[in-house]
């Protein structure tokens, strides 16, 4: 994990996006790891450097890992959108990884349970939300898992619903419909999991 | 929800959202002519499609660090959807009446044998739900202890899956007061007999601090056998900020939860709200009922009209009301009042004049300190009337009438007091002494000093007087959020003032401190907070530099600095190493000038012991202990000079504790236990006559503390009645507090702690008793709230811990079932935390060593070696994990078991079985190795897990040792040199 991405693994994925784009099932496994080390590379520094007044925008860490790993004209559009179909998933796991690291307590003498000063209370983690969308996503999955992965690919990769019609192979006005759906279960499943 | 139901629900989904929202309930008609669960379930999610905003997943994929955009939706269900329904445990039968603030149905408890019918309102869409929730769940205790037979009880509350509170409350088959009295034609006695048992109620809750804001005989059921109800005791509070009061009285949003027609005029104006308003409210209800009419109403309908009247307008004596109404009966003919009272008007009259007359005006004058100071001085009141004894109550002065006149029209800006008494509502209601006098400067005008006076006294004094009031979050709360808006105007217009940039700053800093208190979770607001903590900081650093010679500045920034660094760090966010840095740069140059105030060296105690916990989240832990060594030392010495000040006790109990921690870390029990022993000592000193529940929570903390490095140490008998002691003190919290997680999950902690000492001193069956109950208690954290990432984790560790028990007690099947959910769940954290990946490590051991015995020795490798794959790049980082070390060890050992065992199955002769014994020598010499690097081990690991020992270890290379010897040759192996029979590095 170098502070800068060696040219070699720029130009893997570029061989790996368009090996994959002619069907090759395999290379998009290669892909994984690869985008997602530069994924997190991305998120961290993005964390470090408090961006956004500490909003992490999904999508926009992806652009970068794109512009990153494959360049702004080195590849076509449907590598581009292949890039981000992987990089929904590993978004979403990113992301929620994150909220939930830092929501897990520890138990034990590393925790700081006592605190000197007075004033001082340790702030309620509150990024419960994702979870209970990511949550959510995994229940939707299990009814139907191709509107799940619209959900994953609209909402963590930030595709179009052309984009996300291309990746899936489907229509965009069944992206559409599906979507719509998706909506309203997820809103009602997670009610659900906020309510006590 | 099946797949294939699924999708013939998004088939008519899908059509619904096609068409017209007006078209939708004919073509559901249709779609779902011979399923009515369909046309259930699509409407549930057709009713989400008017709640969801556009912004629900769409848009770029925004992620506040802290939260996502809430998925919550505010509006209210349309009420058909409501019958049928279960809420939470509740199945709503029907709708029985609409409240104040929504829908009342009748509901019976669901999981009930005995299928009690219960009262649960629906709170009407429009406000936060969250907040509302959040109010009561503070309030609830003290409302549900409200046990008086003329109180309707409350039993529950909470939100329904769409977000939407309600409320469950006795079921009260009953009429309205007024209804009641005069469709039996009560007498005036009997009117008051009743009237005092309602008395008697609100008495009962004033006794308890509990006002109920909103008495009107809508709110009082009478029942069949004459006993009035009062029903909503501290709903209007619950509900104060947010909502405009609907149904049968008119409506005034400024109001709020006020009705007008019987709110006070200080709930009109917005002023402090006290016992004295519901006395006046009772006697708004006394007045109708005596007369048949409102104090009021005859001079205006309107909110506006009826809100200016009971400002401004004495009411009518009720006896010159009974006298006007009969003259306009026999002008009109119409139907009389008195007649309800079974008499004649001119018997009402003169029964009303002089004492009721008296007694009723008395309870409704403008001034609250000139009412009745209680229910129970106006019920006493009656019953002298009643008993024919001169009554309190008399007629007003002609003088104070004058003067009362003068003020009216010299005032004249009652319009004026009810916009600014309005932003003060809020705040204002709760705080029912007469602290506050400085908030109602707003009231003259709202200049900026007064703004300016107000946020302070907002900030610092309302807060504090309120701050340990059971149940005051929801009014801090509120309180927080008038002040930022105050706080934000002002800033703009502060550069140049130095003071003003004091206050601010001071203002920011504090505001930000209550937005990140965990102890009152529905303030946690951690990126709020953070903000507000970093204005703070700038303002300071501004005003250093406006007046750099000034220590007391400069010690401000320093606090600023460390509260920033302390958030930062529990946020999970970076940069708080700097800000701790910073702080501790200012502190010492001002020490170096000579300065050596009490407030500089506990500032310097609490930097250094933010440094050590900042130094211990690194893994830093000599530098750890060195630095909350500091810490202690500056507060002892202070505490010498002070030997009073409880905060230097209280800094010194922590300094001690958490020195102990820090040694135990470093394995240095012995010492850290005379320690945690002194801590512990001073800790109960303190709670003796200090009962809040920060100082009891400590107590327990250090306590369980001080019982886990008792159990490492070997001491299980000694570990088990700490940890009851600290259960001790966190049950009855944690029951009080039901839905406060992190109290639910100390209370879970200390089971599974008592559970982990009972298996180590063999008693396996109490053991595994306390493991599920902490199981329990975590899963129904979960179960309230999927995403809380604490239990799952908490979850794996106690199944681990339940699993050994199970296998110690040879339920071997159920011990491995229970290893594998631990150790999935572990692994479902998805989190690459350390310490926990080295729990799921320590479960894969444990699996292997159990399916070992049972001479799965194929499997049991697989286990070691999955344990050894996530366990040993952690014990080979810089510094080791110490959980992994552990892991490593007993896989080691594990590996090296399994091998000894292989070469006892082979024959004497076979050459295999050198080598099996050669092999095992290399397992435990490793195993033994990695014991080395653990400083002092414990019996358990310091998450409390099961663990070997060294002592087995080197047993066992002595067995090889003297195997290998027999069989006639060196057991050095190519790969490993040690000398035989001692771990590689305990010279």
């Amino acid at each position: 994990m170098g502070c800068s991405l060696s040219s070699d693994s720029s130009n893997q994925v570029t061989v790996l996006l368009a090996r994959w784009n002619q069907g090759e099932a395999a290379a998009r496994e290669a892909l994984v790891p690869l985008v997602y080390e530069e994924l997190r590379r991305v998120a961290r520094k993005c964390l470090a450097a408090q961006h956004h007044d500490h909003t992490l925008q999904s999508t926009a860490l992806v652009h970068e890992a794109y512009l990153r790993l494959v360049g702004r004209d080195s590849v076509h559009w449907q590598s581009r959108v292949h890039f981000f179909a992987v990089a929904a998933r590993l978004m979403r796991g990113i992301l929620v990884d994150h909220a939930r690291k830092r929501s897990a307590a520890k138990r034990g003498g590393g925790a700081v349970t006592l605190v000197l000063d007075e004033e001082v209370t340790l702030p309620k983690k509150n990024e419960l939300n994702l979870v209970a969308l990511d949550h959510a996503l995994t229940c939707l999955a299990g009814l139907d898992s191709r509107q799940s992965q619209i959900v994953e690919l609209r909402f963590f990769g930030g595709l179009s619903i052309e984009d996300v019609a291309h990746v899936l192979g489907i229509s965009p006005a069944t992206v559409k419909r599906e979507w719509a759906t998706a909506r309203l279960w997820l809103h009602n499943a997670m009610g659900e999991s906020a309510a006590i | 929800m099946t797949p294939e139901r699924w999708q013939e629900i998004k088939v008519v989904l899908d059509g619904a959202l096609e068409i017209e929202r007006n078209d939708r309930a004919a073509f559901l008609d249709r779609a779902c002519a011979h399923d009515a669960s369909l046309r259930h379930e699509v409407e549930v999610l057709l009713a989400a499609d008017e709640q969801i905003g556009t912004a629900f997943l769409n848009g770029p994929g925004n992620f506040e660090l802290t939260t996502v955009e809430s998925p919550i939706g505010n509006a209210t269900k349309p009420t058909d959807l409501w019958i049928g329904r279960r809420i939470g445990p509740y199945k709503i039968v029907e709708r029985i009446g609409v409240g104040g603030f929504g829908e009342v149905y009748r509901a019976f408890r669901a999981d009930d044998q005995y299928r009690k019918e219960v009262a649960l309102k629906v709170v009407r869409g429009g406000q936060d739900s969250g907040f509302v929730f959040s109010r009561f769940k503070n309030e609830r205790q003290i409302l549900a202890n409200l046990d008086h037979p003329n109180i309707a009880r409350l039993h529950d509350g909470g939100t329904a899956e769409d977000g939407v509170p309600y409320f469950v409350m006795e079921l009260i088959d009953g009429q309205p007061l007024d209804q009641y009295c005069n469709r039996r034609q009560l007498s005036v006695t009997e009117r008051l007999s009743l009237f005092l048992q309602v008395c008697s109620a609100v008495q009962y809750a004033h006794q308890r601090l509990i006002i109920h804001r909103d008495i009107k005989p809508s709110n009082i059921l009478v029942t069949s056998d004459g006993t009035p109800k009062l029903l909503d005791f501290g709903i209007a509070k619950l509900l104060d900020p947010e909502i405009s009061t609907e149904g049968p009285e008119p409506t005034l949003t400024v109001f709020r939860a006020l009705t007008p027609g019987y709110a006070s005029p200080e709930q009109v104006k917005g002023d402090p709200i006290t016992t004295a308003s519901d006395v006046y409210s009772l006697g708004v209800v006394l007045y109708e009922l005596l007369t048949g009419e409102h104090p009021y109403r005859q001079l205006g309908t309107t909110p506006q009209q009826i809100a200016l009247a009971v400002c401004e307008v004495e009411p009518e004596k009720p006896s010159t009301v009974v006298r006007r109404m009969e003259t306009n009966r026999d002008s009109r003919g119409s139907s009389s009042v008195p007649e309800s009272f079974g008499s004649s008007a001119e018997k009402l009259r003169k029964r009303l004049r002089g004492d009721l007359d008296n007694i009723v005006l008395m309870a409704l004058r403008k001034e609250p300190q000139r009412r009745y100071a209680s229910a129970e001085q106006f019920a006493e009141d009656i019953r002298r009337h009643l008993g024919s004894l001169p009554v309190v109550a008399r007629t007003d002065t002609f003088g104070y009438r004058t003067s009362k006149f003068i003020t009216r029209h010299k005032a004249g800006v009652t319009a004026t007091i009810i916009v600014a008494g309005t932003v003060l509502a809020g705040l204002a209601v709760t705080l029912h002494e007469g602290r506050i006098a400085r908030a109602q400067q707003i009231r003259a005008e709202r200049r900026f000093d007064d703004v300016r006076r107000l946020a302070n006294s907002l900030i610092f004094e309302i807060h504090d007087s309120i701050e340990t009031m059971p149940g005051a979050t929801p009014t801090r709360k509120l309180l927080l959020e008038r002040a930022l808006e105050y706080l934000d105007s002002l800033a703009k217009e502060s550069s140049g003032d130095v003071s003003l940039q004091r206050e601010l700053a001071a203002a920011y800093l504090r505001i930000g401190l209550l937005q990140g208190s965990t102890l009152d979770a529905s303030l946690g607001q951690p990126h709020d907070a953070l903000a507000s903590v970093k204005k703070a900081v700038a303002i300071r650093e501004a005003v250093v530099t406006a007046e750099p010679n000034n220590a007391s500045d400069q010690l401000d920034l320093a606090i600023a600095h460390h509260t920033l660094a302390r958030m930062l760090d529990s946020a999970g966010q970076p940069g708080a190493r700097e800000q701790a840095d910073q702080a501790l740069v200012i502190t010492e140059r001002l020490v170096k000038a000579g300065n050596t105030s009490l407030e500089l060296l506990r500032e310097r105690s609490i930097e250094y012991e933010l440094l050590s916990d900042l130094q211990n989240g690194a893994a830093e832990q000599a530098s750890a202990l060195d630095s909350i060594k500091k810490s202690l030392a500056i507060n002892q010495e202070l505490l010498q000079i002070n030997p009073q000040d409880r905060r230097l006790q209280r800094g010194v109990a922590i300094g001690n504790v958490k020195v102990a921690n820090a040694l135990v870390e470093m394995g240095s029990r012995a010492e850290a236990l005379q320690l945690f022993q002194s801590g512990l000592d001073l800790f109960t000193s303190l709670v003796k006559d200090q009962t809040d529940a920060r100082s009891r929570r400590e107590l327990a903390v250090a306590t369980a503390f001080q019982a886990n490095a008792l159990r490492m140490n070997g001491d299980a008998t000694g570990a088990l009645a700490a940890h009851e002691r600290a259960l001790a003190i966190i049950e009855p919290m944690a029951g009080a507090d039901p839905q406060n997680a992190t109290l639910q999950l100390d209370h879970a902690g200390a089971y599974s702690s008592i559970g982990t000492d009972l298996a180590m001193i063999g008693r396996y069956a109490d053991g595994q008793a306390a493991q599920r109950r902490a199981i329990q208690i975590y899963e129904e954290v979960l179960a309230r709230n999927h995403s809380d990432q604490a239990a799952p984790h908490y979850i794996g560790t106690d199944e681990i811990c339940l699993g050994e028990a199970l296998a110690k007690t040879g339920k071997t099947q159920e011990a491995l079932e229970t290893y594998r959910k631990g150790i999935a769940r572990l692994d479902s954290q998805g989190d690459d935390d350390p310490d926990i990946r080295s729990e799921a490590a320590t479960g894969y051991v444990r699996l292997g060593r159990v399916l070992a015995k049972l001479g799965r020795t194929q499997e049991a490798a697989d286990e070691y070696r999955k344990a050894l794959a996530i366990a040993e790049p952690l014990a080979g980082a810089k510094p080791p994990n110490l959980r992994a070390l552990y892991a490593v060890a007993d896989a080691d050992f594990g590996m090296g078991e399994l091998s000894t065992m292989a070469a006892a199955n082979l024959s004497a002769t076979s050459v295999g079985r050198r080598q099996r014994w050669a092999e095992g020598h290399d397992w435990y010499s490793k195993s033994a190795a990695a014991w080395g690097k653990i400083p002092n081990p414990g019996a358990v690991t310091p998450s409390g897990l099961p663990c070997g020992s060294l002592a087995e270890v080197i047993r066992a290379i002595a067995r090889c040792n003297a195997v290998l010897a027999k069989l006639g040759s060196s057991p050095t192996s190519a790969s490993n040199a040690d000398s035989p029979g001692l771990p590689a590095n305990r010279k």
